[in-house]
């Protein structure tokens, strides 16, 4: 999934980003509950950033001590905590998904039997384990990989097709401007998104669509996993800023749905006519792209777009991007490629002046003049560069307001 | 003992405790986890971290290393590191799989300090338990590191203990306490441990008289006063009459050089039930039964409880459900706790008075926190007691 070997392994920094807000933030699945079975310590962010989202009732806490490790019983508190949980709960949820954390690599707890032993206890409530573990993101499935497996494999395979495709791994619902609705309409498909789910059962109908898209990377081995299991099959497509590819997505989408090819030539007019607007509103301004996304895939289509792309902040690379990240080192060896996470980022120097940043962490690092925020962007395809570029547009007149961001980070 | 809480989050844990103290000195601090735990620190436990960029680093631990007890690989991060950033100190902190693992953050530190030369301290935190715990070692730690190296008094010399972030957020309290001493005629050598130095701790064994202003400074205070024979007094200025308390108090323990902890007198359970730090609480109960003739006040300590700042009728909180029981206990009819414990009221018949605590709920109250001293306090406690002022 990623490749963690292209930055020297060191310390590390942690900017204020995983803190800022988003307000429009939809994560889990309706009438599912989360039981977290941790230290104290391990499930409070998650607990203030429910309570900052407004569904905090859809998550509870079940705090292990020292003493009940010593003892090699944590697992056997969890029923009991479930029946606790579900006399207090004004609603009994449909699923509840147990979290555990990192600790629980070593403790050699047994999951299949601890779902047994939930699922006969309780048996109108699927029962699921998810693992919240970065500790082992050197072996396997990193936190929010794991996180879309656990969610799609809550899916049971049905008798039903229906003409539909859903579109996985995002966190947020793709807004509505986007072309690809359009587009899976034109298709005669309607799209299905696990954030746009009203009901338990809205998102157990995934389980009858024909396709599903891969818009977000972490739901790449989740997809996998549903064409073996739900016999759907799935096409890799992540968000991509690079107008080829863009069209080779929709291509593809219509050919696995036995579709004809779609007519794109509006959309691809309307992206580059403001890819050229906006090229030429900056100037040439220096650009630094940071790693809210997939920052060397970003990076290297800018700069064939023509754009004064003068550093990439990364941390993580995806296997999928290793190509641009080996093109950009190879080719661009002007542009200074930086570790986000590295300890001595706090000394890091503006030395490009006035800059324009895409994402947060890179502007926050440097301090610079402008930046284009893309915590909570959810575009896709054509549309995602048109909103990039009318970003970039606007970043260009804006000077951004650190104290502002911190205000916005706390409200709730 | 397991603790299921289905409505309030967990508190901050004592890594954070410690990360927190640390903050204004120019070392280096690391947390010794793979991600979570920092993240935890610096994005809901620290409201200092937006627009500061302190050397505060966590290890990336991965697995392989913790099954191969490589501690190695952690120690040359962080010498690395050091050799780069040239703290004046470095501290490793453990976290909840380095607990599972029986690291010993100790003999990790004294093993960096040989490589490095620089003072190293190794702190056993396990995420386990709460940040006073954290807040408490720190301080201990760092005063018998760097204390005691001058015999000489300074008269009218105070140091505050206990002051951080997770009690007093990082609005005008702590400046306002250090003020309220300075005013009065005191000098403040050392504020564990918000807005101090090195040089601060190195002449603390210089102050007077210790002035505890939250649970986690007892631990200090026990100490210098058996160590170096300083006296203290256990108060958080609040409000107006109870800050002036608080001073007189501390001008008569100068003189006759003993320690006090404020208590109120003919106080009785029942009534009022405040939620909370302990010594905070306390001396919002020593406001009301002095001020306004409040007496029937319990404490429910958050955070655990120190008996010696305790009533015979306070209850050391076990957990959600105990918070539960008590309110459902008819006891009380006002409740005082951070604002995210009103919901445990559902449609209780009580009355309540919210008072942020950062520990309890991080950002979503620390910058609505409430000033402790002065009219705005004073109003606060006169609100609880039923008089208008």
């Amino acid at each position: 999934m990623y490749n963690d070997s292209v930055f020297e392994n060191t310390l590390q920094y942690h900017n204020p980003s995983p803190a800022r807000v988003q307000p429009q933030i939809r994560t889990g699945i309706p009438e599912t509950h989360r039981l977290h079975v941790s230290p104290s310590a391990c499930g409070r962010r998650f607990a203030i950033s429910d309570l900052r989202h407004g569904v905090k009732e859809n998550r509870s806490h079940l705090f292990i001590s020292e003493d009940d490790i010593v003892s090699s019983c944590y697992e056997d508190l969890i029923p009991d905590a479930v029946e606790e949980m579900l006399t207090i709960m004004e609603k009994r949820p449909r699923a509840i998904i147990v979290y555990v954390t990192c600790i629980d690599n070593f403790l050699g707890t047994d999951h299949n039997a601890l779902v047994s032993l939930l699922t006969q206890r309780f048996p109108d409530i699927k029962f699921t384990i998810c693992a919240i573990n970065p500790i082992a993101r050197d072996k396997g499935a990193p936190p929010n990989v794991n996180l879309q497996n656990v969610y799609y494999g809550l899916l049971d395979r049905t008798d039903k097709t229906e003409d539909a495709v859903n579109l996985v791994g995002n966190h947020l619902p793709l807004v509505k401007g986007c072309e690809i609705f359009e587009i899976l309409t034109g298709l005669g498909m309607k799209a299905k998104e696990i954030c746009s789910c009203n009901t338990f059962d809205d998102f157990l109908s995934m389980a009858d669509s024909r396709l599903n898209v891969v818009v977000g990377h972490v739901a790449q081995m989740a997809a996998e996993r549903m064409e073996q299991k739900l016999g759907i099959p799935f096409l890799s497509a992540p968000r991509s800023y690079k107008i080829d590819e863009i069209i080779q997505r929709y291509n593809d989408m219509a050919s696995a749905l036995g579709r004809g090819k779609p007519d794109l030539n509006g959309y691809i007019a309307r992206s580059r006519e403001k890819l050229e607007k906006t090229r030429k509103y900056l100037n040439n301004m220096p650009i630094v792209v940071d790693s809210s996304g997939r920052p060397f895939a970003l990076a290297k289509a800018l700069l064939n777009y023509g754009f004064n792309v003068r550093m990439v902040f990364g941390g993580v690379v995806l296997i999928n991007d290793m190509p641009d990240y080996e093109w950009i080192k190879n080719n661009r060896p002007d542009i200074t490629i930086a570790d986000a996470r590295r300890f001595d980022v706090i000394n890091a120097n503006n030395q490009l002046g006035e800059c324009l940043c895409i994402g947060f962490s890179g502007a926050y690092t440097l301090g610079a003049k402008h930046m284009v925020d893309m915590d909570g962007e959810n575009a896709y395809g054509f549309y995602a560069i048109d909103v990039l570029m009318d970003k970039m547009y606007e970043a260009h007149d804006t000077t951004v307001d650190f104290n502002a961001l911190l205000s916005e980070s706390e409200v709730w | 003992m397991s603790q299921l809480c289905v409505y309030l989050p967990p508190f901050s844990s004592d890594y954070s405790g410690v990360c927190t103290c640390l903050f204004d000195l120019n070392g280096m601090v690391v947390i010794h986890d793979a991600s979570c735990c920092c993240a935890n620190y610096v994005s809901y436990d620290e409201p200092r971290w937006f627009g500061n960029k302190r050397p505060i680093y966590c290890s990336a631990l991965r697995e392989i290393d913790a099954i191969l007890g490589d501690d190695e690989k952690f120690i040359r991060k962080v010498v690395t590191a050091s050799d780069s950033m040239k703290p004046e100190f470095i501290a490793v902190l453990g976290s909840p799989v380095p607990t599972i693992i029986g690291s010993d953050m100790n003999g990790i530190a004294q093993e960096i300090e040989g490589k490095t030369g620089v003072p190293t301290f190794g702190f056993s935190t396990t995420g386990f338990r709460y940040y006073n715990r954290g807040v408490a070692e720190a301080m201990v730690k760092f005063a018998k590191y760097y204390g005691g190296t001058s015999s000489q008094q300074n008269p009218g010399g105070v140091n505050i203990l206990g002051l951080t972030v997770l009690d007093f957020s990082d609005n005008s309290n702590a400046t306002d306490i250090l003020n309220l001493f300075e005013e009065n005629g005191f000098e403040v050598i050392c504020s564990f441990m918000i807005g101090c130095s090195l040089m601060d701790i190195q002449r603390s064994t210089q102050a007077e008289m210790n002035i505890v202003v939250s649970q986690s400074g007892m631990a200090l205070a026990t100490f210098m006063e058996k160590e170096w024979g300083i006296p203290y007094v256990a108060a958080t200025p609040l409000g107006n009459a109870g800050s002036e308390a608080v001073v007189r108090t501390v001008r008569q323990a100068c003189e006759d050089r003993k320690s006090r902890v404020l208590h109120g007198e003919g106080l009785h359970d029942g009534e009022v039930l405040l939620l909370g730090e302990q010594m905070i609480a306390n001396s919002l109960r020593n406001s009301l039964a002095q001020s306004y003739g409040v007496k029937g006040v319990t404490v429910g300590c958050l955070f655990g409880m120190d008996r010696a700042l305790a009533q015979d009728f306070d209850i050391d909180i076990r957990d959600e459900r105990h918070i539960r029981d008590l309110i459902t206990s008819g006891k009380y009819s006002k409740l005082v706790a951070d604002p995210l414990m009103k919901v445990l009221l559902k449609d209780r018949d009580i009355s309540f008075f919210p008072l942020p605590h950062v520990a309890v709920s991080s950002k979503l109250y620390w910058h609505r926190y409430k000033t402790f001293i002065g009219d705005k306090m004073e109003a606060f406690i006169a609100q609880i007691a039923g008089t208008s002022m």
